[in-house]
């Protein structure tokens, strides 16, 4: 549900406020990179889909309309939708073994820790890759994001019950994944 | 396992967007218009609109498509089996019966017609003209079995010594009234 406050910067963004929308775009913009992130890895191409994602919802600010749905949900849409079409005009895919380990920020204290760290996340983005896309926006809204069954039920459209169902199956395919990984 | 799992998907919230990227998408996006909301609908009328006339049009030439292909180049397209050619041939005959009924019709009136003058002139002058009145009370039979081009009028002319008698002369006149 929206707060007040996200309620008025909404109206105001649907008014032509760019700073309102200024302000959406830094409470939401990390999120939505990461979901594309984790579906594209690919840095720039990550950078370039999630600009377009808020282009896109800032051009169209005039028609959206509160469904009571949070914003974020709006995003997402948006989002996967534009993945989607990044996978269908891109005709050569990137190998994730090939990317750079240094697009991932290092958090750990000490070499050993922060190999340690990008080994786990790049085994875990292979597996991630290797579901289907359904299973991936739940993994990535659900234990990444953290957002609740409801909320990913609303952007998915999906029943919560739905939704609770896929995400047992996608972490139990997760880790039928990582169990075969080297 | 599912906890390690976990907590390394939990990790990957430390992935974050480049700042200088940040600052440049922000700047990119609050410098551009927003699209009007009447622009906007107009435009997604247009959209649905051109959609609808593509999806109308499409049915159109696979509809005219699926006929002609079945008309021109299908098996079952023989020419005996073509409803118009049927049909201008079911035209044609019962055009052809009704001339035919048309032609008995006048026939048969003209028969009728013949017989009444004939009882006509029985009634006028039944004993006057015994000759011709034995000779037209066969007639009838004989009217009948004929036809009209081999039954000619000629046959009931009267041609006894009697002719001269008013009464046979106008049974002629009658007679070869018919004939014409």
């Amino acid at each position: 549900m929206l707060d007040d406050e996200e309620k008025s910067i909404i109206e105001r963004a649907i008014g032509g406020d760019a700073l309102a929308f200024g302000l959406l775009y830094d409470k939401y913009h990390e999120q939505i990179y990461r979901f594309v992130y984790l579906k594209v890895s690919h840095r720039e191409e990550a950078e370039d889909i999630t600009h377009h994602v808020f282009l896109n919802a800032w051009q169209n600010m005039g028609t959206y309309r509160d469904k009571g749905f949070p914003f974020s949900s709006l995003l997402y849409q948006i989002a996967r939708n534009k993945v989607i079409d990044h996978y269908r005009t891109k005709k050569t895919t990137l190998d994730i073994e090939d990317l750079n380990e240094a697009e991932i920020p290092r958090h750990e204290s000490t070499v050993e820790d922060s190999l340690h760290f990008q080994f786990q996340v790049t085994t875990v983005k292979t597996a991630i890759k290797q579901l289907k896309q359904e299973y991936q926006d739940i993994i990535i809204m659900r234990y990444v994001e953290e957002l609740t069954p409801s909320e990913i039920a609303r952007i998915l459209k999906k029943p919560e019950t739905t939704i609770r169902v896929l995400q047992h199956r996608a972490i139990k395919q997760l880790k039928a994944l990582l169990n075969e990984l080297p | 396992m599912e906890n390690d799992i976990l907590t390394t998907l939990r990790s990957l919230k430390q992935i974050t967007p480049d700042s200088a990227y940040t600052k440049h998408s922000r700047m990119l996006l609050l410098a551009s218009p927003q699209v009007p909301a009447t622009e906007q609908r107009v435009s997604t009328f247009f959209r649905l609109s051109a959609i609808l006339g593509a999806g109308v049009i499409g049915i159109v030439i696979l509809l005219g498509g699926t006929t002609y292909i079945n008309e021109t180049y299908s098996p079952l397209a023989l020419e005996g089996l073509n409803q118009r050619s049927l049909t201008a041939e079911a035209d044609e005959i019962n055009s052809s019966i009704e001339i035919t009924l048309e032609t008995i019709d006048y026939l048969d009136t003209s028969n009728q017609m013949t017989l009444t003058k004939i009882a006509e002139i029985q009634n006028i002058a039944p004993v006057a003209a015994p000759a011709a009145s034995l000779r037209l009370m066969s007639a009838p039979a004989e009217v009948a079995t004929t036809t009209p081009e081999t039954a000619s009028v000629d046959t009931f002319l009267i041609d006894s010594d009697s002719a001269e008698v008013p009464a046979e002369r106008q049974i002629n006149d009658i007679l070869e009234q018919i004939a014409q």
